[in-house]
């Protein structure tokens, strides 16, 4: 599960801007370009997703900080984006199955801000893009593709919810039949939801999205949008706080700054396969650091601690250990052991932060192995990430003469393949800061 | 800083007079590059007075390839691993090396085309490997290429590309590979193991 597409309305520095992203998509940029703005939109979709808008707004700092300063509340924040989905929806009937795979999602919306902080919903919008299949039960079933539908849920100029599919027209259900079992968790069967048509038209709050709503049947179609986003993880991580020891905090999802390393390390070295892949993963890096081990520290926390292979056989606290390595361990533990369902989307500020040059090739290839089974995206100002990523993979954030930003495919400009004909390599290009020219 | 510069004076000499004997290697990408620390500098220890860490030469400027090349060639034995693809034949995958290295200097180097690096990793798999993790290595696996690998991955039921030659080159048996990949074998000879 991806997301593909975002373009963004009044959100920071960005005026009007789109974004297409790939598996690992790599944000480049100058100085106070808007790379960590994109970087608060992902933020900012999942607190929605998590918290509901009021509260997403409020971790944001607060409206004026939400908004581009410019254009502060004459206009409305607008927010469009697609994703990648995997949701099913089985629906058996007497001569076989309807299977309906939604592949693609698209949540837009649309507020509205006061000066003295009320929100208004302008839109808000879902559209899924579902293909269907007719499963007939012969001994070795049958799959008919039937073609694709959209099936898309919104909120009317009064506030009230419509949902609109060509059920009971070009589809042998009614809405209601297919509504009944809408998979909350993506899993057909595992949670069927009872419909009630008394759902439609209801009127919902005007300062808070379809996505916020307590309604079983909404939750479980805003469940292929929430996927990526909700479970977004969004890191910045700082040496000194990997290497601290902590308690009382998460042993699954790792904290943005990696404050709770420790803890979530203890559950990856608690499993020996788990265990044996972290080493050998580490020692692409560091070759003489032979095991890393969770220490009980005297007040109750968990520290971590390494051995090293130089004669001495030295042991390591992580309070000691150098910078890079601290990064090093927290990406692998991001990159490579964060459970599926709390990771599909990473995005990691200046994950080559303190890496010695030599080992930047090893750490893309590990960001773009790991993007095969997660979207990853960081930003960084490191012309030796550049020089070894696919120049597709490659998003440049600038700011035109107004201070609005946007972002362009460095790939696709002219310029660039002529500065490559002549071989100019992208990180000279990057370096000299004749990607935009 | 005197002293330095006249201790520092009669190193270089013995460069010359004494045969001071440095080797480098370039190798394209570092999936080689690993192969090549694990395997054969360990290999090659006490047969040289001096062995550079591999460089990878992907996505390097000409010019600093050219530089690097010019400056190396000046001081010991080249070593150059290059990936035959997208060349048909192992010629013109060296002349393509070739152009993109200075001409000059080509002679003070020797170039090795290796089909797949994979197939140098999977030529070193043991039996004991093979039992552990239920896979087969052919006896000749010159033209075993990246998707065999894959497969091989996948068989062997580890998940992830890196762990599994991380596995490989933890094992890794140099004298059962020499006799499994030919070009592994003429690789070796070239360096004197």
């Amino acid at each position: 599960m991806a997301i593909r597409r975002i373009h963004v309305r009044n959100f920071k520095s960005f005026k009007d801007a789109e974004i297409q992203l790939s598996p690992l998509t790599v944000l480049l940029g100058a100085n106070a370009s808007g790379k960590t703005n994109l970087v608060h939109l992902f933020r900012f979709l999942r607190d929605i997703s998590r918290w509901g808008l009021e509260d997403a707004v409020y971790r944001q700092g607060g409206v004026d900080y939400l908004l581009n300063r410019h254009i502060g509340t004459k206009e409305p924040l607008e927010v469009d984006v697609e994703a990648d989905t995997c949701w099913t929806n089985l629906i058996n009937h007497d001569k076989g199955a309807h299977d309906f795979r939604a592949e693609r999602v698209r949540y837009a919306f649309a507020v509205q801000f006061s000066r003295d902080g009320k929100m208004l919903v302008l839109r808000d919008d879902l559209q899924l893009v579902i293909r269907w299949f007719v499963i007939e039960p012969q001994r070795k079933p049958e799959i008919h593709p039937q073609g694709q539908f959209y099936l898309t849920l919104r909120r009317d100029a009064e506030h009230r919810i419509e949902i609109d599919a060509p059920f009971g027209r070009d589809l042998p259900l009614t809405l209601a039949q297919f509504l009944r079992v809408v998979p909350v968790d993506g899993i057909v069967g595992m949670t069927d939801i009872p419909f009630n048509p008394s759902m439609l038209h209801q009127r919902v709050k005007e300062d808070s999205l379809l996505i916020e709503t307590d309604s079983g049947v909404i939750k479980g179609m805003f469940r292929p949008f929430l996927l990526p986003f909700a479970y977004a993880g969004v890191h910045d991580f700082q040496p000194n706080r990997i290497r601290q020891a902590c308690k009382n905090a998460s042993g699954v999802i790792l904290e943005e700054d990696g404050s709770n390393l420790s803890m979530v390390l203890r559950g990856v070295l608690s499993n020996p396969e788990k265990a044996r892949k972290l080493r050998n993963l580490l020692s692409v890096f560091v070759r003489h650091i032979e095991d890393v081990r969770i220490v009980s520290m005297g007040d109750g926390s968990l520290g971590w601690e390494v051995d090293e292979s130089f004669e001495s056989k030295e042991v390591l606290p992580a309070p000691y250990l150098s910078d890079g390595v601290a990064q090093i361990v927290a990406l692998l533990v991001v990159l490579y052991f964060s459970e599926k369902r709390f990771a599909q989307v990473l995005v990691i500020e200046e994950p080559d932060r303190h890496i010695y040059p030599y080992f930047i090739e090893r750490l893309v290839a590990t960001l773009q192995e790991a993007s095969a089974e997660r979207q990853v995206i960081i930003t960084t100002h490191n012309p030796e990430v550049v020089r070894h990523v696919p120049l597709e993979s490659l998003r440049l954030v600038s700011r035109d003469q107004h201070g609005f930003s946007s972002v362009s495919e460095p790939a696709s400009s002219e310029h660039v393949q002529n500065f490559l004909k002549d071989e100019l390599g992208v990180d000279f290009l990057f370096a000299k800061d004749l990607l935009s020219a | 800083m005197n002293s330095v510069w006249i201790f520092s004076l009669p190193r270089t000499c013995l460069a010359h007079e004494m045969a001071y004997r440095e080797c480098f290697f370039l190798v394209e990408g570092f999936t080689d590059q690993l192969f090549l620390q694990h395997v054969i500098l360990p290999a090659l220890a006490g047969k040289y007075d001096h062995i550079e860490q591999p460089r990878t030469y992907q996505g390097d400027r000409p010019t600093d390839r050219r530089g690097l090349f010019r400056s190396w060639s000046r001081r010991g034995n080249i070593y150059v691993l290059a990936d035959r693809n997208p060349s048909p034949c192992i010629s013109a995958a060296k002349e393509r090396l070739r152009r993109g290295f200075d001409n000059a200097h080509v002679e003070h180097c020797t170039i090795i085309v290796v089909p797949e690096i994979e197939a140098w990793y999977a030529a070193g798999i043991g039996s004991q490997f093979c039992q552990q993790h239920n896979i087969t290595i052919p006896t000749d696996t010159s033209h075993l290429d990246k998707n065999a690998f894959a497969k091989l991955l996948q068989k062997a039921n580890l998940s992830l590309d890196l762990d599994f030659r991380m596995e490989i080159l933890k094992q890794y048996d140099l004298m059962l590979a020499r006799t499994r990949n030919a070009s592994l074998d003429y690789f070796c000879q070239r360096i004197g193991l």
